[in-house]
């Protein structure tokens, strides 16, 4: 008994044993396997935790504004909401996408398709407009997220597009100045901590820094804003007129060397960049160059009289429009007996030119060329601005000696023009041409400014005051630039007509012309150079006709706007009787009247209401309506709107004066908000009287 | 009426003591732990509910031990039989959630009756055995009987679906088995059948979700969103929280829901994150601690009846432990078992307690009352 019992305490015992081994086994198994987990792969683990929890967001700060020489806003950053989706956070993409399709203006299908991957973050729409974003927000769709993004915006349109340039989706400035001063407006990168749930939501732990003080530098060009918009709308009217190609306008402080305007029609919205050919976005007075024809004709004249080669009056021969000169010939459009040199210049001959350069020389005319800066880069500092192609004299045929005498057989920019125009004005000096006024930082320290930069004399101040005399006859009447002409002031300047070279045939083509004025006003005391060049103008292409009155409107309003008084007869140049006869100071057509006045919606306003805008009663925005945009700023403006889902299309600058819709009344989805801005006060007369909010 | 104080009082005085503690400090850092988990459940107060499922756990715990556990030795096969009902109703009128049916819905509470199964399995063997006293070990036709009756529980269990509850019913069961000893040339007849049933029910035995499962298992880095999601973040909250976790409620895993079913099956990993290597030794131990106190209970038992619902109770606490925890830390397929006393849930909690209150029942009678 003892012993079954006992045997049977052993075998209990055995399977007892057996079964804590078991047990013991199974524990050291788990035991072992959390040790693992938490003591030998923990840093990797860990890593992978924080990797998919812990964010750190990479962000920059908002980018700087650019700005013209007054302060008009160009290009503004505004804040907008991008959309994005969690598609795998989407149990019906089918239904979602039919209401999205609408708000995004997709295709159903390509959206189905989208919201129905299986990741975890797409973008449905970067910098959509404040509207689209409301009505997203409305759906309230738990797998849709609105992100704010800063987006650049460009209130004046076309203004000065492709001098501008424009930016890229990361804000980065991919052309213009806002690639040039990518360094200075792009604001500072700064690192946010944050933490993301497993639906992606991000959870901040710390503030933001203080963005005011990351912000990128405000840029301030040398561009004004008014003469840039007559510039390009000149342009365009000629351009229409006469069924051009394109057109060029450079306007230069001929003082400074500041460019006031640079313009090229096909004009160029930034904002809508994507919907250009690229071709489009090129600043075409820098990055193309032409044969600039006669006008070219001013610095041989000027080179001459400098080498006391020839003096105003020295008579030139010019053998009855016709001249052989080896087996070709050249010849003038009206023929000439005997003219004296300034005539030559006001009538455009080209054999008198010829003439002119043969008495300096090949050698010395080069040297003259490329004095005036033909043949290498202004150094503006844009990218993809071109030298421009000038021969060494050694390898000119005797032909093409007489062709560079009249601007034939070698090229230049509108811009090289532009400033070799401005130097004859400036006393003969060759100042560098600029496009910066200042840098500011965003609390508003100067971290630099622009100053005239002086390259070299190229002619005496002597050559420079008897070139300008010459050029002063051209729009007379007897002159080839009569509609260059300005009643009040003194146009000193040159037609251009040039031949150019068929890129199929490389030859001169009987049909295709670039037709320019380039010059300067006043010409007793300039202050601007203007070039105007139309490109391939259909009917006519005379310089003087094609593109002389745009050179006209260019330089009465830059001389209202920068308000340059008409001088007094007696320091006016004596030209003639008919000058005599019409100055008068300050009639209705050139100063009371220019172009850029702010277009306030129609009527003009009479002297008793003026003001009213300002001092109209704010009206608070009615339900539903538009609210009282008027005396806010540009910018206090854009954030009005942006409030209200729209982006305005804005005319003009300084303060809103008038807008549409009025005030109250609703902004249908399909309506744009036009705003209308114009200054309180300014120098220029046409400022002193600034539209009221009288638009209906 | 004498006898009957005289009862009480002795057994009062026999309630075991360290099985209290341990089972108390498990609670207690189940409730803990839910507390921290909740923040991650939308701010349910889950450990609150818990508290709750405590009591009256503690009150189920109280009634299994007023009755002698004999009293489940004479009705064990019955009782069996009644569980095996319940299932069969499972099957005819069960709820289905989430693609199984696995619940009897009683109006203010959603029964699952394969958890009974589970005491009825331990009870059905230790009755079994206790019959049998049989000092050699078994023989594969001996065990016929038990092996159809726990058999008939597992098909029924499987045919919900649930793979995860019929397998660690047959582990519990087998167990029981070993402890009692098996013939060398059944255990190779065990091996052999084995052998042939998991390519046949792989092929025709498991759901695809079930399959989905092991392959994700296999292949855990490649399939990154897919079906290994949860292991993997499970693994990451473990490794993250490295020798000492990272404190109450700063689990970033668990919080920021990168764990699903963090309450409950994957409770553990919330546990490892916070606490660390030091947490999980420390819940491993009271497990290891409650399972060695219910095979000393086991050791200590009057007959082999209560010898064997010691050993059935310690198989049943130790593979849901092993195959829990296995599961999160990605040893293991997932396949939804509970980690008794610390995941949320009713059902779970309460079968823990009535093995838990066989368990004291066996320990205060040990010896004759008188």
């Amino acid at each position: 008994m003892a012993d079954s019992d006992s045997q049977l305490q052993q075998t209990v015992r055995r399977r007892m044993t057996a079964v804590v081994v078991l047990l013991v086994a199974g524990f050291f198994v788990v035991v072992g396997r959390v040790y693992y987990l938490q003591t030998e792969r923990e840093d990797e683990l860990a890593e992978r935790s924080e990797n998919r929890t812990e964010r750190t967001l990479q962000l920059k700060a908002g980018r700087g504004s650019i700005l013209d020489r007054n302060g008009v806003e160009l290009a503004v950053t505004t804040d907008v909401p991008s959309i994005a989706a969690h598609p795998n956070q989407i149990d019906d993409p089918a239904a979602l996408a039919e209401s999205l399709a609408p708000i995004l203006e997709r295709d159903v299908q390509d959206l189905t398709d989208t919201l129905s991957s299986d990741r975890t973050f797409v973008w449905l729409q970067r910098k959509a407009t404040p509207a689209v974003g409301r009505k997203v927000a409305s759906l309230d769709h738990p797998a849709l997220e609105r992100i704010t993004e800063p987006k650049r915006y460009y209130p004046l349109g076309d203004r000065a597009g492709q001098l501008l340039g424009f930016t890229g989706v990361d804000n980065k400035g991919l052309e213009g100045v806002e690639r040039m001063m990518e360094s200075e407006l792009a604001g500072e990168s700064y690192t946010i901590r944050g933490t993301r749930d497993a639906r992606g939501h991000l959870i901040f732990n710390r503030g933001k820094p203080d963005l005011k003080k990351l912000e990128g530098n405000t840029v301030a060009l040398t561009i004004d804003e008014r003469i840039q918009r007559v510039a390009q709308s000149a342009l365009q009217e000629q351009v229409e007129k006469y069924d051009a190609k394109a057109g060029y306008a450079v306007v230069m402080d001929v003082n400074s060397g500041d460019i006031l305007a640079m313009a090229n029609t096909p004009s160029f919205d930034p904002n809508r960049f994507r919907t250009y050919d690229s071709k489009d976005w090129r600043l075409r007075p820098i990055t193309d160059t032409f044969e600039p024809g006669s006008v070219f004709k001013s610095f041989v004249v000027a080179a001459a009289l400098e080498e006391n080669a020839i003096s105003l009056a020295t008579p030139i021969d010019c053998e009855e429009g016709y001249l052989q000169i080896g087996s070709h010939g050249i010849r003038d459009t009206h023929s000439h007996d005997v003219l004296n040199a300034a005539e030559v210049v006001q009538k455009s001959s080209n054999i008198g030119a010829y003439k002119i350069a043969q008495r300096i020389g090949k050698k010395r005319l080069y040297q003259y060329i490329r004095a005036f800066g033909f043949g290498r880069r202004t150094g503006l500092g844009l990218r993809g601005e071109q030298p421009g192609l000038v021969r060494p004299p050694d390898g000119w045929a005797e032909v093409t000696f007489a062709n560079i005498a009249f601007g034939q057989g070698l090229t230049a920019t509108p811009l090289q023009v532009t400033r070799a125009m401005s130097a004859l004005a400036n006393d003969g000096l060759l100042l560098r041409p600029q496009i910066i006024k200042e840098v500011r930082t965003p609390s508003g320290r100067r971290v630099r400014r622009g100053s005239p930069t002086l390259q070299r004399r190229v002619v005496s101040e002597q050559t420079a005051e008897e070139v300008t005399r010459a050029l002063s006859l051209v729009p007379l009447e007897e002159g080839t630039g009569t509609e260059a002409a300005l009643s009040n002031y003194t146009v000193a300047g040159k037609t251009g007509t040039a031949q150019k070279v068929n890129p199929e045939t490389l030859r001169y083509d009987p049909d295709m012309w670039v037709a320019s004025f380039s010059g300067f006003v006043p010409a007793e005391k300039p202050e601007f150079a203007i070039s105007v060049m139309i490109d391939e103008p259909e009917e006519t292409h005379y310089g003087g006709v094609v593109a002389g009155p745009a050179f006209k409107e260019i330089a009465k309003n830059a001389l209202a706007a920068r308000g340059i008084p008409p001088m007094e007869q007696s320091e006016r140049y004596n030209l003639t009787k008919e000058q005599k006869e019409q100055a008068r100071w300050g009639t209705e057509e050139d100063v009371r009247e220019p172009t850029f006045r702010p277009p306030a919606g129609g009527q003009r306003p009479t002297a008793g209401n003026e003001g009213r805008g300002k001092s109209a009663p704010r009206e608070p925005a009615v339900d539903g309506g538009v609210p009282d945009f008027r005396g806010m700023t540009l910018k206090q403006a854009l954030t009005a709107a942006q409030k209200l889902g729209s982006l305005p299309q804005v005319e003009g600058w300084g303060r809103v004066v008038s807008q549409t819709p009025a005030p109250g009344r609703s902004l249908a989805e399909s309506d744009t908000l036009h705003l209308t801005l114009a200054p309180r006060t300014s120098a220029s007369p046409a400022s002193k009287q600034p539209a009221s909010g009288t638009a209906e | 009426m004498r006898s009957n104080t005289s009862k009480w009082r002795i057994l009062l005085r026999r309630i075991d003591w360290p099985l209290v503690v341990i089972v108390v400090a498990l609670a207690g850092i189940g409730i803990l732990n839910l507390s921290s988990a909740s923040q991650a459940s939308g701010g349910f107060n889950l450990h609150l509910t818990q508290t709750v499922w405590f009591l009256l756990g503690t009150g189920v715990v109280t009634v299994m031990c007023v009755f002698d556990y004999r009293v489940f030795e004479r009705w064990a096969y019955l009782l069996y039989g009644g569980v095996l009902l319940l299932l069969v109703g499972v099957l005819v009128v069960g709820t289905e959630l989430n693609g199984s049916q696995r619940w009897l819905n009683l109006g203010f509470f959603l029964m699952q009756p394969s958890e009974l199964l589970k005491i009825g399995v331990i009870l059905v063997a230790a009755r079994y055995f206790h019959d049998r006293e049989q000092a050699e070990p078994y023989r594969l036709r001996e065990l016929v009987l038990p092996f159809s009756l726990v058999g008939a529980g597992i098909f029924l269990v499987v045919q919900q679906p649930d793979l995860g509850t019929s397998l660690v019913i047959l582990i519990i069961f087998m167990t029981s088995v070993v402890f009692e000893g098996l013939h060398r040339s059944s255990i190779a007849a065990l091996g052999l059948a084995a052998l042939v049933a998991v390519p046949v029910g792989w092929t025709w035995g498991m759901h695809d979700y079930q399959r989905q499962r092991v392959k994700a298992f296999v292949n855990l880095t490649e399939d990154r969103y897919g079906a290994s999601w949860q292991v993997r973040q499970s693994v990451i909250a473990f490794g993250s929280g490295r020798v000492w976790g990272k404190g109450h409620g700063e689990g970033t895993q668990i919080q920021k829901g990168f764990v699903p079913e963090h309450e409950n099956d994957f409770i553990a990993s919330n546990w490892g994150e916070e606490h660390g290597f030091a947490g999980m030794v420390l819940l491993l131990g009271l497990y290891g601690a409650l399972i060695g106190r219910a095979l000393t209970i086991s050791r200590r038992a009057r007959d082999t009846f209560g010898a064997h619902i010691g050993v059935g109770v310690a198989a049943f606490i130790f593979w849901h432990v092993l195959v829990n925890i296995g599961m999160v830390t990605g040893l293991v397929p997932v396949v939804g078992l509970t980690l008794p006393l610390l995941s949320y849930g009713g059902s779970s909690l309460l079968t823990t307690f009535i093995a838990l209150g066989l368990l004291m029942n066996v320990s205060m009678r040990a010896r004759p009352l008188h």
